[in-house]
């Protein structure tokens, strides 16, 4: 791995960060030439001049031809360009029985994706992911992501997989890193994003201050009878006529559909599913103010009918102060996972995205 | 140190497209390339003879049964699936997202205030075929869309089928108002024998289809691009990454991107 910004620290800690403050004010658009760098960072020209060099030996700084002169005249600066596609990123998201990657460019631009089952060895799965994804580099491979469901323990994963891989990996709660997907990638609101995801247990992630925070916690004390197997069983119950189907979204479109054509047994069971939620959604909404919250997990199949059921559930148990600027919302959890994925591999390996 | 391409026909629109974007980077790689043209679903004994163990294989969508696929796969080093899934051989493939596809094309129509949906059929003994339909009615589900099977349209990936399937749909007195067709090759069709039929593209109607060509720029044919050259430069990378040693399962997913033209979003 010979991108500088992984040196460690010490002796090398200033000089990385001053490459990164030089990458990040050119990533956002903040310094477009060396004087403007220079400016923005507080770094002498010389300083500036050495890093953007170093950058452009690897790749991740292109001249771009010449600006306008300044106003007081002199000479017109050569102009800088991030180059987003020098490096790529794979984000790994596990859970659903599969783990599911992308790679992505440090934009978060997909070029592929690569799906495998888990067959009961997440580990083994996200290596298999990686190894699928590494055949499709475009660029050289930065740093992975991994987004893992709550019970598996994240640092230890890290380590295996970094011995493993070669690489920095990076490992994180896949509702963690849902909220941080739908911040960097997915047109998250401004403010708290929470992600729940309804599979196992309730899982739930947060991202706070623009990024700069996150974390996740488990839910499912609180909020019982949503682990996967129970709601399968009540679905079964209620709809026993539907085939045999490959996954749980499926079962649940399926009720979704028998609720929407008027079935009393589904749109009970529908209306029974919330207020099991509702009751844990009903803490998170008043402790957190979330601008966003984010369902994913196979309940989300039930889309914005089951989000009304959450809404007026919410509007139940608080004041309308608390709810009234609530928005809610579905997603598909190993997707906004794995993008979150990318965004932790790309924030922790260049710092660029937050903060 | 062979590549072998085994496809059911060379001379397809799609088949030849993938052949064209794999062998240009096995090429590249310094492997020669053979196009073998088989099946569809050969049997083993179809094989041809001179398969080393230190040989490739793409298989290009159903031109293999699975028995062959797997005496395949257990002979030579590498075996990479183009536009094709086994349930009972673990091997690797490389396919279009049609989930994301399908996806993409339905919430455009919904986006338009379109609810009245037709579907037009591939041909449902390939994986593409099905995959694509499973799609379709997920997303009728999730929006709320009633489609009744008569909706659901013979084409098989032949666009003259899709053409009279749509003529005979216009001909029961059915009112719809936008169709989605599982290639945009039928699309293209579906799109002429609505306007034979007098209806307005896309006033009355809207046409989406799957896949992208310069047929469907030329026809201002709304469609979720998926590009099939490199689908196959794709596949090639998976097939040089097993003969370089590497051991690959599961299966790559290339991204779909939603390209609206004149036949939507009037």
């Amino acid at each position: 791995m010979s991108l500088p910004l992984n040196r460690p620290a010490g002796m090398e800690g200033l000089r990385r960060n001053n490459l990164r403050a030089v990458l990040r004010a050119l990533y956002r658009g903040e310094a477009r030439s060396r004087s403007e760098l220079a400016l923005v960072t507080g770094l002498t020209k010389p300083t500036v001049s050495t890093l953007v060099g170093e950058l452009m030996e690897e790749g991740l700084v292109t001249e771009q031809g010449r600006g306008e002169a300044s106003p007081g005249g002199g000479k017109r600066p050569t102009l800088l360009r991030f180059e987003t596609r020098a490096r790529q990123v794979v984000g790994v998201s596990v859970g659903d029985g599969q783990a599911r990657g992308v790679l992505s460019d440090l934009a978060g631009t997909v070029s592929a994706m690569h799906v495998t089952d888990l067959n009961g060895d997440p580990e083994a799965a996200v290596l298999e992911v990686v190894a699928g994804l590494r055949a499709q580099l475009d660029a050289k491979l930065a740093s992975v992501g991994v987004g893992l469901p709550g019970p598996l323990s994240a640092a230890t994963m890290a380590d295996a997989l970094t011995g493993r891989l070669g690489l920095p990996v990076h490992v994180a709660g896949r509702a963690e890193l849902g909220a941080l997907g739908q911040l960097a990638y997915g047109g998250g609101a401004d403010g708290t994003l929470v992600s729940v995801v309804v599979d196992d247990g309730v899982e739930v992630g947060v991202c706070l201050s623009g990024g700069t925070m996150h974390y996740g916690s488990d839910l499912s004390a609180l909020a019982p009878g949503l682990e996967w197997s129970s709601v399968e069983a009540e679905i079964r119950s209620v709809l026993p006529d539907v085939a045999v189907v490959d996954r749980p979204g499926a079962l649940v479109l399926a009720l979704r559909s028998a609720a929407a054509a008027g079935d009393l047994r589904s749109m009970h069971l529908c209306a029974e599913l919330a207020g099991r939620l509702g009751a844990a959604l009903a803490w998170i909404v008043a402790i957190l103010r979330p601008a966003q919250v984010a369902l994913g997990g196979p309940l989300a199949e039930l889309g914005s009918p089951f989000l009304e059921l959450l809404r007026s559930d919410a509007a139940e148990r608080l004041p309308a102060w608390q709810t009234s600027n609530l928005e809610l919302t579905v997603v598909y959890t190993q997707q906004v996972s794995a993008m979150g994925a990318v965004a932790l591999a790309v924030q922790r390996e260049l710092e660029l995205l937050f903060g | 140190m062979t590549a072998w391409i085994f496809t059911n026909d060379a001379g397809a629109v799609f088949q030849s497209a993938v052949v064209k974007g794999a062998s240009a980077v096995l090429e590249e790689a310094g492997r020669s390339t053979r196009v073998v043209e088989v099946g569809p679903l050969a049997a083993p004994a179809d094989l041809p003879d001179g398969l080393a163990s230190q040989d490739g294989a793409l298989v290009v969508a159903s031109a293999l049964s699975d028995q062959a696929l797997a005496k395949l796969y257990e002979h030579v080093g590498g075996v990479t699936l183009v536009s094709h899934m086994t349930e009972g051989v673990q091997v690797p493939a490389v396919l279009h997202d049609n989930a994301q596809g399908m996806r993409q094309l339905v919430e455009h129509l919904v986006s338009e205030g379109r609810r009245s949906l037709v579907y037009v059929r591939g041909d449902l003994s390939q994986v593409d075929g099905r995959q694509r339909e499973a799609a379709f009615r997920d997303e009728v589900l999730r929006h709320g869309l009633e489609v009744s099977e008569e909706r659901f349209l013979e084409g098989g990936f032949v666009p003259g089928v899709a053409s009279g399937s749509v003529s005979d749909l216009l001909r029961r007195g059915e009112r719809f108002d936008a169709v989605v067709a599982a290639d945009y090759l039928m699309a293209i069709e579906a799109l002429r024998a609505l306007r034979t039929g007098a209806l307005d593209v896309p006033g009355d109607v809207s046409v989406v289809g799957f896949g992208d060509g310069p047929e469907a720029d030329g026809a201002g044919l709304t469609v979720v691009a998926a590009d099939v050259e490199e689908l196959g430069r794709r596949a090639a990378r998976q097939l040089l990454a097993q003969l370089d040693g590497g051991r690959i399962t599961g299966h790559t997913l290339l991204s779909t991107r939603l390209v609206v033209r004149r036949s939507s979003g009037a």
